[in-house]
């Protein structure tokens, strides 16, 4: 009972959290405008320079859109963990995201505006086509490999294949699309439209409550395929689930906000930390707040710095300490990499 | 035993191979008649000895430093050491790491004096892509890396380089061929940066042609400067990165070139000579009390005003979009960053024009966006 009061009491200060950061992305900028603004804005009125409400508006999403990214990277990243039964395991190392980014290079490289509305289309189809197709071929790799280890190379193998093609593209395409591509890699929650907005939260939100039939299953994956089938899972409904919704999930962040790293691995292993449940219950909604409290902290890090920093450094600096402690860890634990 | 024996000999032999410099049976010398005068460009010099010509290309601000040199024989009897750079008046042949340096050699009708070109993909202008093409030029690079085999395979008299990033000029030097830095871009006026065409006038032995391109422009430019009337408005520039925006420094080219039509920038005061990065919401905020708007940008054909708010709607605040006072140059559309160099008293022209300071013209690099 004292367990459960513990996780119940994180979830709401990793919400209150969120929404803190949430607060002070919205009131800080390079623009000060006053609290009484702000308030005024968000309620419908108007202030006289009429910039101000583009500036709030544009504050406002790009924190909906880091909250609900971070959320879904974390999300897919523990789902792809204990399903692969591997930490280190998460839509960036298993090549997920450089499906998605292949996709997207093919269609702008090859011409298409992030502007244009078919050229949008095009690149969330092809992020999400690039994403399923990795995360498909990996799951075929899997059933004549049981090392999650040697899976988890393969999935790095698929990264630098990926990578390989992008580079060759990039050499036929012209500067322009070439820009293009390369600010969209670094990565940022910026930029979306507030019809995006809705568009990326209504899919990420699906996603997420698509994940609680989850449940069930992946508190039984914990234990290994085979417990999990002896206790009534069907092992191929389940796989063919976690290929769907964390191909969705992590494919509409990547189109939407570049190859945003480290999300994904660091904040599941860090909820599992201080969450000593095992229940999926409680993990899921704590890891897509842990994800979305990262990555709003990240983006209002990027803010402050007056969009000096980009924002993969920032996730890297936050996250890589993280899954290098997940590797020491394991170490000790004397599991091999 | 035998093989290991036998590579170590072909590998031996492959490192004796001897590298020959490019000779000429029949040497003729640079005529130093009609000489040039620098008077407007940082960037170069020039000084007439007995026997040669000596062209100094340097940095002239914290940016970058470098300095070189090159020495036009004017009689091959002269007392210049053997290893320095040097060039006679045989017909000599030109590499390019930037296309912006082709606007000169078009100036004199000399593009067939190109052999090799870095980015030749990227030349704006289809007609001049087109000359090159059919003139053999060799590809350089391979995205910005310069390709030594393509280089070597030119094998040109002269390979003109720009500046940043550079410090393998002497690895160029092992191999046979003469560089010479050019910083054109690093000056502070279009008419400085104009007067670089008496360099390329000089390296293709045409300076009585480039003095006389130089002062023809020049007085056309100073003629068109002489009608304008100051105007107490103000100006901003180009449009975000992201969410970046880079505004040019208050020494540069571009924002010069349009204070010669009597607006003043909205960042003047800004010092150094490098870009100002603002965030986007910054200058959204300047958009609502800046008179104009200056946008150099590659956008597709015939954008129009419509065009710009689609990228974002907060663009309609701004008080140049609502009195229509955007001033657009489409580097799709117009050879800008090249030809532009050579021609800045039609830019000067323009901007008059889409300031409503002069009536009739017909605009050809900046036009007001409808």
């Amino acid at each position: 009972m004292k367990q459960w009061k513990n996780d119940i009491f994180l979830l709401i200060i990793l919400f209150c959290g969120v929404i803190l950061l949430c607060l002070l992305n919205i009131l800080n900028g390079d623009v000060a405008i006053g609290l009484h603004d702000v308030i005024k804005l968000l309620s419908g009125g108007a202030v006289d320079n009429p910039s101000w409400s583009y500036i709030i508006e544009n504050r406002l999403n790009r924190s909906i859109v880091a909250v609900f990214a971070g959320g879904a990277l974390g999300v897919s990243g523990l789902i792809l963990q204990v399903f692969f039964r591997n930490p280190l395991a998460g839509p960036g190392v298993l090549g997920i995201t450089s499906g998605a980014s292949l996709g997207v290079a093919i269609i702008v490289l090859g011409g298409a505006s992030f502007g244009s509305t078919w050229g949008n289309i095009g690149i969330v189809i092809a992020g999400l086509v690039g994403a399923l197709g990795v995360l498909f071929l990996l799951l075929i790799i899997a059933r004549f490999i049981q090392n999650s280890v040697t899976l988890l190379v393969a999935g790095i193998m698929f990264g630098y294949f990926t990578s390989a093609f992008i580079n060759v593209l990039i050499l036929w395409a012209d500067k322009t699309e070439t820009r293009d591509y390369n600010v969209w890699s670094l990565g940022s929650f910026e930029g979306l439209s507030s019809f995006e907005v809705g568009l990326f939260t209504s899919i990420i939100g699906f996603g997420f409550i698509l994940t609680f039939l989850l449940i069930k299953p992946l508190n039984a994956l914990v234990a290994g395929n085979n417990a999990a089938a002896s206790l009534g899972i069907n092992i191929k409904q389940t796989r063919n689930l976690i290929i769907l919704i964390t191909g969705v999930l992590a494919s509409i962040v990547t189109v939407y906000c570049g190859p945003v790293g480290f999300i994904g691995i660091a904040v599941p292993q860090f909820i599992r930390v201080l969450v000593k449940s095992k229940n999926h219950a409680i993990v899921l909604p704590l890891v897509f707040l842990g994800g979305g409290f990262l990555a709003i902290l990240a983006d209002f890090t990027v803010r402050m710095s007056s969009n000096a920093l980009p924002l993969n450094t920032v996730t890297a600096i936050i996250g890589a300490p993280i899954i290098i402690w997940v590797i020491i860890n394991l170490n000790r634990k004397n599991v091999s990499i | 035993m035998k093989n290991i024996f036998f590579l170590s000999i072909c590998f031996l032999l492959i490192s004796c191979v001897e590298h020959q410099d490019k000779t000429s049976v029949e040497e003729n010398v640079f005529t130093a008649e009609d000489r040039v005068e620098v008077k407007y460009a940082k960037g170069f010099e020039v000084s007439y000895h007995q026997g040669y010509i000596k062209i100094t290309t340097q940095s002239h601000s914290s940016n970058s430093q470098f300095k070189d040199s090159l020495f036009l024989i004017t009689d091959l009897n002269n007392n210049l050491p053997k290893d320095v750079k040097r060039l006679t008046a045989e017909k000599t042949e030109f590499a390019c790491q930037s296309s912006t340096y082709l606007a000169f050699f078009d100036a004199f009708k000399a593009l067939d004096m190109v052999k090799a070109l870095c980015g030749i993909k990227f030349v704006n202008q289809d007609s001049l892509k087109a000359e090159l093409v059919s003139n053999g030029v060799v590809e350089l690079c391979l995205t910005d890396q310069i390709q030594d085999e393509a280089l070597l395979e030119a094998n040109p008299d002269l390979f003109l380089i720009y500046p940043f990033g550079r410090s393998q000029d002497n690895n160029y030097k092992e191999k046979g061929i003469n560089t010479l830095l050019i910083g054109e871009y690093l000056e502070e006026t279009q008419i400085a940066r104009l007067e670089w065409i008496k360099l390329f006038g000089l390296l293709l032995n045409r300076a009585e042609e480039a003095n006389f391109y130089f002062d023809k422009i020049h007085e056309e430019y100073e003629a068109l400067k002489r009608q304008v009337k100051p105007i107490e408005k103000s100006f901003i520039m180009n449009l975000p990165f992201q969410d970046q925006w880079f505004m040019p420094s208050a020494q540069s080219v571009g924002v010069r070139m349009v204070e010669d039509v009597g607006i003043s920038y909205y960042f003047k005061e800004a010092g150094g000579t490098e870009n100002e990065v603002f965030s986007k919401e910054a200058i959204w905020d300047v958009g609502t009390k800046a008179d104009y708007w200056i946008i150099i940008a590659n956008r597709k054909p015939n954008f129009s005003l419509n065009d710009l708010l689609s990228e974002s709607p907060v663009y309609k605040t701004f008080k140049s979009v609502k009195n229509q006072q955007v001033i657009f140059c489409n580097t799709a559309d117009v050879d800008y960053f090249a030809k532009g160099i050579i021609e800045p008293q039609i830019i000067l022209k323009d901007l008059l024009y889409a300031t409503k300071q002069i009536e009739y013209h017909t605009p050809v690099y900046f036009k007001r966006l409808k």
